[in-house]
């Protein structure tokens, strides 16, 4: 395991809004996942599926972890080696490291869509985000409130980190440039993994 | 300014919410904060789930939600409205206002199920939403691929129509397009999706 800690640094997180199983009466067969991301909903292959819904954290954040999610699919009895690369290249998973000097390529082709709505306010200041009236999937901090928007209005995630450095100019301690750009999208990755987690917010296909 | 109608439809996406205001963002643009009433007013505005399909959702069914008075009610739906958070529609001639919206789904496919092959679900969390034909699962899923609601519904029919599939009362683009905002006060009401500005999602 201590290889696979090594080997997998950063986040994967699944790209696509979720369509579910598609059954065809007409063709009896393995079920299917279809994947809605860009202009296109895609058929999954049974192998697919698997991989792209294991890459689903399941409500904890730090189940967004590469290592994580190399793990789940070792468990599987997939090779992450393999399959991750493979889903990335067809645009259904990102594999990001936001400390990495690729970041801002890699965040520059995904965005972020909301799933649910803003649920209330808790005592402590949170705002939560699910289905009104019911316990929310997610609280999100005043600030991170702010990320998330910037997140789900921008066109994909490396203006969203571009829009909260002005939103933050007076606030960010550092002259703008790549240090500071790898801070705010430290931080955006950050909640884009927590809201995507939790299931209350999808990545899609930039462009 | 004047409430358009006979129906009505709220746009926007709502991202904070307190005891006393909401903030909600139309297309990309978020909205200055609102009072504890604008946004009841607009929330009354997404519709009702028992509202029976294809009739308009008007200002008086917005008070009769919001708990607030005809004038009251008036005014702020005038607000809404200058601040395009709120359009009118006639559900029977939804094309000229449909050409200026398109939908973002907020709500998980949870696809159909060899028991009921017909039927398509939604839901979020654990939370089933909502049971859809294929026809406005369709719709709902493809929408995107277009600039504009009533676009994606003239399309829409004719890939139904090129792939043989049955449309029923959906039987081309305008009839589609009726349909689909005939269900809006009942799928912006349950969460199923928001109505944003064409082009801005």
């Amino acid at each position: 395991m201590a290889d696979v800690d090594q080997r997998w640094p950063g986040l994967v997180l699944p790209v696509g809004h979720r369509l579910g199983e598609l059954h065809d009466p007409s063709s009896p067969g393995p079920r299917q996942v279809v994947v809605r991301h860009g202009a296109t909903a895609e058929l999954l292959t049974p192998e697919d599926s698997r991989v792209w819904e294991r890459a689903h954290a399941g409500g904890e954040p730090s189940g967004a972890r590469a290592v994580a999610v190399a793990r789940r699919l070792l468990g599987l009895g997939v090779d992450p080696d393999e399959a991750v690369p493979r889903l990335v290249a067809r645009g259904l998973l990102v594999h990001v490291d936001p400390r990495d000097d690729d970041a801002p390529r890699v965040s520059a082709t995904v965005r972020a869509r909301p799933s649910g709505q803003a649920t209330g306010a808790a005592p402590d200041g949170t705002t939560g985000y699910g289905l009104p009236g019911l316990p929310p999937l997610t609280r999100l901090t005043g600030r991170h409130v702010d990320v998330w928007l910037a997140a789900v209005l921008a066109t994909d995630l490396r203006r969203a980190a571009a829009g909260v450095q002005a939103l933050w100019a007076e606030d960010l301690d550092g002259a703008p440039g790549p240090d500071l750009e790898r801070r705010v999208l430290v931080d955006l990755w950050d909640v884009v993994a927590q809201m995507v987690s939790a299931g209350a917010g999808h990545l899609d296909t930039a462009g | 300014m004047s409430v358009p109608g006979p129906g009505l439809l709220a746009l926007g996406w709502c991202y904070e919410l307190w005891p006393d205001g909401a903030s909600v963002a139309v297309g990309r643009r978020p909205i200055d904060p609102w009072d504890a009433v604008t946004h009841r007013v607009w929330a009354a505005t997404r519709g009702a789930p028992d509202h029976p399909a294809g009739q308009p959702w008007t200002p008086a069914d917005v008070a009769r939600v919001a708990g607030t008075t005809g004038p009251d009610t008036t005014a702020v739906l005038g607000d809404l409205v200058a601040q395009g958070a709120v359009v009118g529609i006639d559900p029977a001639e939804p094309r000229p206002v449909a050409r200026t919206l398109t939908l973002l789904p907020l709500a998980e496919g949870w696809g159909n199920s060899a028991a009921e092959p017909t039927v398509y679900r939604y839901g979020l969390g654990d939370v089933e939403l909502a049971r859809l034909p294929r026809v406005l699962h369709d719709a709902l899923s493809l929408v995107h691929r277009w600039p504009d609601l009533a676009a994606a519904c003239d399309g829409l029919a004719a890939m139904a129509r090129d792939a043989g599939v049955p449309m029923d009362e959906a039987r081309d683009g305008d009839a589609l397009l009726r349909l689909v905002v005939g269900w809006l006060p009942v799928w912006c009401s349950i969460g199923l999706v928001c109505v944003q500005p064409a082009g801005e999602v």
